[in-house]
């Protein structure tokens, strides 16, 4: 995996992660989930990098994801 | 009665996929007048942002968009019980009514735009010592030299970046519904933005990105998607710029 795909791939998850943590339809009721007080875009791209990676081993990838990079 | 994840709201007669959501659990819908939510069974204590369910999240909501609308809730949306879940419909019904009729099969593309030439880590360390001490200075003024050198370091980064964004959006918007721009600059990130589009635009966008992304060699900018509209919802928490629309800065959430 050369760097600008591996760049691309980080800012997929990092895209990811910013949406459903950040965004989409807040209900009313409890959002119990517990999310270290950081804002996600600052958590450094190469630990996403490390996720994402984790997410492809496990196979839990979804094909619109996987082929979702649109840059070179 | 058990807990349940929701990931989407529905028009009431979508089909349901064959898909299993968080935990393994199986999806069903829980109705609500011309609505309804896409939800599966939870153990709330389990519900912990991990790579694995972030995907999960995501392949539910979007293999509910295979066949319908769908409004993506934000992960981690976790109501007491099926009645919890038709109170929370009741209460956004019309909200969310509108939201469904506005966004129907609309998608959202992520753009990230990195500088081209980051600085090397350690770059407020590189501050023009112009600003550092003069002769005589003592500690106190030496210091407060230094913190305005790095203020105007750090202005001058996000004018740069406003510019690279007001660049960039000129080019995109005309192929777009709407766009949202972020702009909190490191060294490594210039700004970041999501566009919702129709879509029939998928193409003309796309060639608006390679004429936007040739016009500005000095910027890495990367398109993603296409998504969920998740940012173009309008059913969120009051914050103050939930309702940001262009080019803004924004503080973050800490």
């Amino acid at each position: 995996m050369n760097d600008s795909v591996a760049e691309s791939r980080e800012v997929t998850l990092l895209d990811l992660l910013d949406r459903i943590v950040d965004h989409g339809v807040v209900l009313a009721g409890d959002v119990t989930i517990s999310v270290a007080d950081v804002d996600l875009i600052y958590l450094g791209l190469r630990l996403i990098l490390t996720s994402f990676e984790r997410a492809e081993e496990l196979g839990v990838m979804p094909p619109m994801l996987r082929d979702r990079e649109s840059s070179p | 009665m058990a807990a349940r994840y929701v990931y989407a709201i529905l028009p009431r007669d979508a089909a349901l996929p064959t898909v299993t959501g968080l935990q393994s659990g199986p999806l069903s819908f829980v109705p609500h007048r011309d609505l309804c939510a896409a939800t599966s069974i939870i153990d709330p204590a389990d519900v912990r942002l991990t790579p694995e369910n972030a995907v999960r999240h995501e392949a539910v909501v979007e293999a509910l968009r295979q066949s319908s609308p769908a409004l993506p809730v934000r992960f981690g949306t976790v109501l007491p019980d099926e009645p919890a879940v038709i109170r929370a419909l009741s209460e956004h019904y019309a909200a969310l009514l509108a939201d469904l009729t506005r966004l129907t099969d609309t998608v959202e593309y992520g753009l990230t735009v990195l500088w081209e030439q980051p600085t090397p880590d350690g770059e407020a360390e590189q501050i023009p010592t112009n600003e550092a001490a003069a002769e005589g200075d003592g500690p106190g003024t030496r210091y407060l030299r230094a913190r305005l050198a790095a203020h105007r370091h750090d202005t001058g980064r996000r004018e740069r970046a406003a510019e690279a964004a007001q660049a960039l959006d000129a080019q995109l918007r005309p192929a777009a519904l709407d766009g949202r721009w972020t702009i909190q600059p490191t060294t490594r990130l210039a700004a970041r933005a999501a566009y919702l589009l129709q879509p029939s635009s998928i193409e003309a966008f796309q060639q608006a990105f390679e004429g936007a992304r040739a016009a500005c060699p000095s910027l890495r900018p990367i398109l993603s998607g296409p998504w969920p509209p998740y940012t173009f919802v309008t059913v969120r928490e009051g914050s103050a710029d939930s309702n940001l629309s262009g080019i803004e800065g924004r503080e973050s959430r800490r």
